[in-house]
């Protein structure tokens, strides 16, 4: 019976610890959750302000919603001088297959009275117009893109597809001369004749001096994921004697590989392509890509905040813009 | 104080197993409460973002009420509501931070400034009758609602987002409350079961142990230890009662063992008393069965001796003379102390008889110090064993035998030796042993007659046990009879 109430005794002093514990334990875990509420709702309306840093201007980017790499370097060149122009980035994506969406992303930068609005400019967009109402709305607006449109821009910031189209087509005849059979996969977000396309024009340009090669199929790109594959599959069926493709993205250009290594066609069909991505890398390693043009997106968007800040400081806008590109091959990268 | 008293621990126990109790529920109600609460909060974006879209609506429809009717009452409903929709706008955030959700509300905020400024000049454009101006306006309005309906919308999917990926968080932690909060609970249940459970025990175990004493004094056991209490409640005031009830009822019993063993004692003493005296009627009896026949032989023997007088027969007259005084001391009883000069006199003409029975056959020796003379003794110890030298020990001998007695004192001179010695066919050891032996058994003696056995127990009843028989004898060297009688019986 003593045994039992020392038992007792013992055994009551264990639970009050285990109970002390539960109850920190408990407490703790509560007030973990109660942390985590807050934290959650510390990224909406109630999230702790003093711990982001506050900016002097709003730039609001409008850009399409697409993989191509030519707009994530666009965009990682407007944030890293967006820090140095004291600017906070507002990114609004539109669909590529829905250039109306910008027009109402381009209202909302005017009406919010945004400070900046970096805008793709497609070559065909009326970006006069939208140029003058953002002067109106008092707000600074800097156009980029990969072509400057028709009759050129000032302020205009972009490369030069037909320097791009020009540069693929030497390459191409370079290597195959005149018998160069070539097939163009044009980008996915424009518009209009394909023929009117700057990178045709400067594929065209190129093969004049190599009689006999010729531009054998000429289609635009697709959306989808596997557009790429879709295209290159598309232009060698119909058109068995070409011997080169010529992409303008890198979603297309490593479309056009895997179609090409399917096809059992590698060494047979060369490929110009566009744009560096590890898997682009690793094709020209393999010989399968023997070169891709890279168009220096990321120096369009830094160029673009520099325009920005330029005007915001009172200086002359600058004129248009043409950034360069590189080439990455097997031998390197010039 | 309070807890110096059975009710006032009863009361202050079951307080604290409730406190815990009731903690421990209120704390997994209030952790609850607080769980449903960060819940409700996660989804007030979307209430704020709610109330801005509401009275964004409201402002547009009075807006249009007035444009349609321009009454009184729809400008003041459209400037209430233009009010509440500026108010609303106002909760958004309207600095630049580098954060997407921020700049959207920053640019909500924008448009909505924007909106209300249209709508201001449309009014204003309406009450100045200009019909192109507050059309433009009207139109720009609802150009910029829209936009601003479209920023809500998409503020709310990012709301949501977020609070989705915020609720799977607290969905996953919610598991663990619940455990953990019903691990909280079933401890507390535990503990307080326990704290219940320790508490009989420190409130019944003083109880018990006193009870264990109780039945332990009960059984007798006036010597158990009683349990060490040191509270000041109820039980230790009993304990102490008890403690002294104990202690008297010791004392008492230790005065009633000390009566009772005094009162034993005497009795024992009575007992032996009786038991001696009792030894000695018999004794006295058997003795008195002797008498019957002597006493007619001896009066026989008077009325010889005088005939042998008359006869003029000395001799005659000498032997009845030596018998009729023998039988006249063997007639007295047997249980009386008497001196050894008696003794040896009595054993003396006892042997003058055996003389005159066997001639020159035997040889007797009697001597007798001067300092054992007046010593007392048991009547009839030495003529016994002169018989039974005789009887026993000499009768087979053809040729002879010799028989000592002799009295003197103990070398140490606190005895008085009576010795019978013969020179008979002595006895074997175990023979010696059973003598002895039956003489010192409280046996019934009557058939066995006075022998060596009446010696030794007379010896012993008249001396109290101290003085004593020793028996000598081997077979074919004779056997040696000595009585030690203690000298303090001297008159």
């Amino acid at each position: 019976m003593l045994y039992f109430a020392a038992v007792m005794k013992n055994a009551a002093r264990i639970l009050a610890i285990v109970f002390g514990l539960a109850f920190l334990g408990a407490t703790l875990l509560n007030a973990d959750l109660i942390g985590r509420s807050r934290k959650a709702l510390a990224s909406g309306i109630f999230k702790d302000q003093s711990a982001l840093v506050a900016r002097r201007y709003e730039l609001v980017v409008v850009m399409p919603e697409t993989d191509d790499s030519f707009f994530s370097g666009l965009l990682s060149g407007i944030m890293d001088r967006a820090a140095a122009a004291d600017a906070a980035v507002q990114v609004f994506r539109y669909p590529a297959s829905s250039p109306d969406d910008a027009e109402r992303y381009f209202d909302i930068a005017l009406r919010a009275k945004a400070d900046g609005l970096i805008m793709y400019t497609p070559r065909n967009d009326p970006v006069a117009g939208r140029l003058e109402a953002a002067g109106k709305a008092g707000v600074v607006m800097i156009p980029v893109g990969t072509d400057a449109p028709a009759g050129g821009l000032p302020r205009f910031i972009g490369s030069s597809s037909l320097l791009q189209g020009f540069e693929g087509g030497r390459i191409i005849c370079g290597k195959l001369g005149s018998s160069a059979r070539i097939g163009i996969i044009l980008p996915a977000s424009r518009e209009g004749d394909p023929r009117d396309e700057p990178i045709y024009k400067g594929v065209a340009s190129a093969i004049m001096s190599f009689p006999g090669a010729r531009i054998s199929a000429l289609i635009r790109g697709g959306q989808g994921l596997l557009s790429g594959e879709e295209s290159a599959a598309s232009i060698l069926h119909a058109n068995p004697g070409i011997n080169a493709l010529f992409c303008t993205s890198a979603r297309d250009t490593i479309g056009a590989a895997q179609v090409v290594v399917d096809l059992n066609k590698v060494g047979k069909v060369m490929i110009v392509g566009a744009d560096e991505t590890p898997e682009i890398d690793r094709y020209i390693e393999k010989g399968v890509i023997q070169a891709s043009i890279v168009r220096d997106s990321r120096r369009v968007g830094q160029e673009a905040v520099l325009a920005f800040m330029d005007i915001k400081a009172g200086r002359p806008a600058r004129e248009s813009i043409e950034v360069g590109f590189s080439l990455r091959s097997a031998r390197g990268i010039k | 104080m309070i807890l110096g008293t059975i009710r006032g621990r009863i009361i202050a126990n079951s307080a604290v197993v409730l406190i815990v109790m009731a903690v421990a529920c209120l704390y997994t109600g209030l952790a609850s409460s607080e769980l449903a609460r960060s819940v409700e909060l996660l989804f007030r974006n979307n209430l704020v973002m709610e109330d801005l879209s509401r009275t964004l609506d409201s402002t547009e429809a009075s807006l249009s009420t007035y444009l349609m009717t321009k009454s009184s009452d729809s400008l003041k409903d459209y400037i209430r509501e233009s009010t509440r929709l500026a108010e609303n706008a106002r909760k958004l955030n309207r600095s630049i931070k580098e954060d997407e959700v921020l700049l959207l509300q920053r640019d909500i905020n924008g448009l909505v400034v924007d909106y209300l400024s249209d709508a201001e000049a449309c009014v204003a454009a309406k009450r100045g009758r200009d019909i192109p101006a507050y059309t433009q306006h009207f139109q720009e309005s609802e150009r910029t609602a829209d936009l601003i309906r479209f920023l809500v919308a998409r503020l709310e999917g990012l709301f949501l987002s977020d609070s989705v990926v915020a609720f799977s968080s607290f969905d996953r932690q919610i598991g663990r409350v619940i455990a953990t909060n019903a691990a909280l609970v079933i401890a507390a249940a535990l503990m307080g079961l326990m704290l219940l459970v320790r508490f009989s025990y420190t409130l019944t175990g003083p109880l018990s142990r006193l009870a264990e004493a109780a039945r332990a004094i009960g059984r007798g056991e006036y010597d158990h230890e009683l349990p060490a209490l040191d509270s000041s409640d109820e039980v230790g005031t009993m304990a102490a009662a008890f403690s002294s009830m104990q202690e008297s009822v010791k004392r008492a019993f230790a005065e009633l063992k000390s009566k009772s063993e005094v009162e034993k004692r005497l009795m024992e003493e009575r007992m032996r008393g009786l038991d001696m005296e009792h030894k000695l009627k018999d004794a006295e009896l058997l003795a008195l069965q002797t008498q019957i026949n002597p006493h007619f032989l001896f009066n026989t023997l008077q009325a010889g001796m005088q005939l042998s007088m008359v006869e003029g027969a000395d001799r005659t007259t000498d032997f009845l003379e030596k018998l009729a005084g023998f039988i006249r001391y063997a007639l007295k009883p047997p249980s009386r102390s008497v001196l050894v000069s008696d003794e040896i006199e009595c054993v003396a003409r006892y042997i003058w008889l055996l003389k005159l029975r066997f001639g020159e056959r035997f040889d007797f020796s009697l001597e007798a110090d001067d300092a054992v003379l007046g010593v007392e003794t048991p009547a009839l110890l030495l003529q016994p064993l002169v018989e039974n030298s005789v009887g026993h020990g000499l009768k087979d001998r053809e040729g002879g035998g010799r028989v000592e007695v002799r009295a003197r004192v103990s070398e140490d001179g606190s005895s008085a030796l009576l010795t019978v010695s013969d020179t008979g066919v002595g006895m074997e050891a175990s023979e010696v042993e059973r003598l002895l032996r039956e003489g010192d058994d409280d046996e019934d003696l009557a058939d066995r007659g006075i022998g060596l056995r009446n010696v030794i127990r007379r010896v012993k009843l008249a001396t109290h046990g101290r003085g004593a028989v020793e028996l000598e004898s081997r077979p074919g060297e004779g056997t040696t009879v000595r009585i030690r009688l203690p000298m303090e019986t001297h008159r």
